[in-house]
């Protein structure tokens, strides 16, 4: 039989029935994320509601505002909330200094040939596990160790960093550090270099050329940068937990303590929704101030 | 930039080099300690493999061990077939709630570990779902998914349609044309996804700490745990070996990228 001529694909596939292969693709993965993501952070929600029976010393389904009231008025908890913010933001301002120089060298001034290579060398150590980075330092801070034993030079403290602020600040300083050099990486590689020529050409100092032309050009790097380390160091639980000291706890040892041992559902629930809505507001600023598509494309 | 260096690319150069000695000397001081016959941070004098061959016989720890692998072999699996469904379906068609549903896929990257820990916890109590092997690997399925469906998505970007309605046309089913055109094309960015999936699994403690009810136990929960309550050495000699695991990852996964961008140059070529 002879193959017959069809001068249009679209006829003998009208694409005007509904196509259940995109409903059914996106559908599933929907679904379980839902299920699995979605519903429990709705039901910690509802938990943030709920309060604690005086009497029976249960958890009782009414809709009470007492879990927000104590989670943002109480002295100890804001006093938490506010060594959260400060342990996050100094540990974001070391980390960018540190990042900044790197990040830059890598994209606008090392040979291309070498960036991918220097750029790898930066995620090597990101890849590895952060608990075992996180305890490396135990080895390197504590009284004895390797500070101690071998570069014999520790600042203050007699002899022991660990279980300071210090140490939960370079703990988090050398887990997060990549995620902060990456992105000014990429926005230092995208920048357009005949600007800083052309800044020097008419005879601005390296200084100025620096503030007035090179930051702004990185800055939606300098922007993610911050937001992305920011994030999983106010969140974070298993730094502070094991370099920091016992008086110097975290938002997120204090939502672990509420579920793990003080049994306050609500209440943990009421700081979780507190600390969940803070990473939501860094992040709208990220996305308000800085294009992901630009740092990350190209 | 010629072959003479100025003063200024000997400062970035200095900089850079010190920001990598802060980066991998506390990895090179608990590979170091793991050789160390006194099982201390500092310079060993002697060199042993005493803590390795103690590590073998720690069941406990080979226990967790063979429990991480297996969570990560099948959460990883699981997390890329979603990450690539969700992938196909954003990709080619746009649904009203396209937006809406990749917001969601990106909510637990955005949600603290502690808070997803905890909400997940309460939520599988809640709907009777066994604390242990299967809250685990749920957990590791969502944890993962936002990794390798934004992975696997990048193979589709720079997809070419023309391909899939060039076996249509010539008679392949839509199944036998996912199977023999689509699939093989992103198939780099699926493994892409996959490995991340794996260690991204492979390394997770937060969340897991929270759902694993206390009976099975990962490797990282128990280098926790024991980091906690007592420093054994062991731990340098388990983490040495985990590091070079994942590292050894890491360099198949940079291979993956590579054959991936040669094939596109020589497809680029191709066309031009």
């Amino acid at each position: 039989m002879a193959m017959e001529y069809v001068p249009n694909a679209e006829a003998i596939r009208p694409r005007r029935q509904i196509d259940w292969v995109p409903i059914i693709t996106l559908g599933i993965p929907t679904l379980f994320v839902i299920l699995f993501f979605v519903m429990p952070i709705v039901l910690i929600g509802r938990y943030s509601f709920n309060s604690i029976d005086p009497v029976t010393g249960l958890m009782t389904t009414d809709w009470s505002f007492a879990a927000y009231e104590r989670a943002l008025t109480s002295p100890i908890y804001q006093k938490i909330f506010l060594r959260t913010l400060t342990i996050a933001l100094t540990s974001t301002i070391v980390a960018l200094l540190l990042a900044y120089p790197l990040g830059y060298f890598i994209g606008a001034v090392a040979e291309p040939q070498q960036q991918g290579t220097l750029i790898l060398l930066v995620l090597i150590p990101f890849w590895t596990s952060y608990v075992i980075r996180t305890y490396a330092w135990i080895g390197i801070l504590q009284t004895n160790g390797f500070l101690q034993e071998v570069v014999g030079w520790v600042p203050g403290m007699g002899g022991s960093l660990l279980y300071s602020r210090a140490a939960v600040i370079i703990g988090f300083v050398h887990v997060y550090l990549p995620i902060m050099i990456l992105p000014i990486y990429a926005s230092a590689r995208n920048m357009d270099k005949r600007y800083i020529e052309a800044a020097h050409d008419l005879g601005a100092s390296p200084f100025r050329t620096f503030l007035r032309v090179t930051l702004p050009l990185t800055s939606p790097g300098i922007i993610a940068g911050i937001v992305l380390f920011f994030i999983p160091v106010f969140g974070s639980f298993v730094t502070p937990q094991l370099l920091g000291g016992t008086g110097d706890t975290m938002m997120g040892q204090q939502i672990q303590n509420q579920f793990g041992e003080a049994f306050n559902w609500p209440f943990g629930a009421a700081l979780s929704m507190v600390m969940t809505a803070v990473v939501l507001v860094a992040m709208v600023l990220f996305f308000r101030f800085a294009d992901p598509e630009e740092i990350y494309g190209g | 930039m010629g072959a003479k260096l100025s003063g200024r690319d000997w400062f970035y150069r200095g900089y850079a080099l010190l920001i990598y000695v802060f980066l991998f000397a506390p990895i090179l001081v608990v590979v170091m300690t793991s050789f160390n016959p006194t099982g201390r941070a500092t310079i060993p004098t002697e060199f042993t493999l005493e803590w390795y061959s103690e590590l073998l016989d720690d069941t406990q720890l080979m226990t967790a061990l063979r429990t991480s692998l297996i969570v990560a072999v099948v959460s990883a699996s699981v997390s890329a077939l979603l990450g690539l469904s969700a992938a196909y379906g954003l990709s080619r068609y746009r649904l009203p709630g396209r937006g809406a549903a990749q917001g969601v896929f990106y909510l637990p990257m955005l949600v603290p570990a502690v808070v997803s820990g905890v909400s997940m916890l309460m939520w599988f109590r809640n709907i009777n779902i066994e604390l242990g092997w299967p809250s685990i690997i749920l957990t590791h399925v969502v944890v993962t998914l936002p990794f390798t469906m934004t992975i696997i998505l990048t193979s589709f970007a720079g997809f070419d349609t023309r391909l899939e309605e060039a076996a249509m046309d010539l008679g392949a089913t839509p199944w036998r044309t996912f199977r023999m055109i689509t699939l093989p094309l992103v198939m780099p960015g699926v493994l892409g996804g996959a490995l991340m999936a794996f260690t991204l699994s492979f390394d997770e403690f937060v969340v897991t700490l929270f759902v694993s009810g206390g009976g099975v136990q990962t490797l990282p929960i128990v280098v926790y745990n024991r980091i906690r309550y007592m420093l054994s050495p062991e731990i340098n000699a388990i983490a040495t070996l985990v590091m070079g695991f994942s590292i050894g990852l890491l360099a198949i996964a940079q291979g993956i990228i590579i054959i991936r961008r040669r094939r596109e140059r020589s497809r680029q070529l191709e066309t031009a």
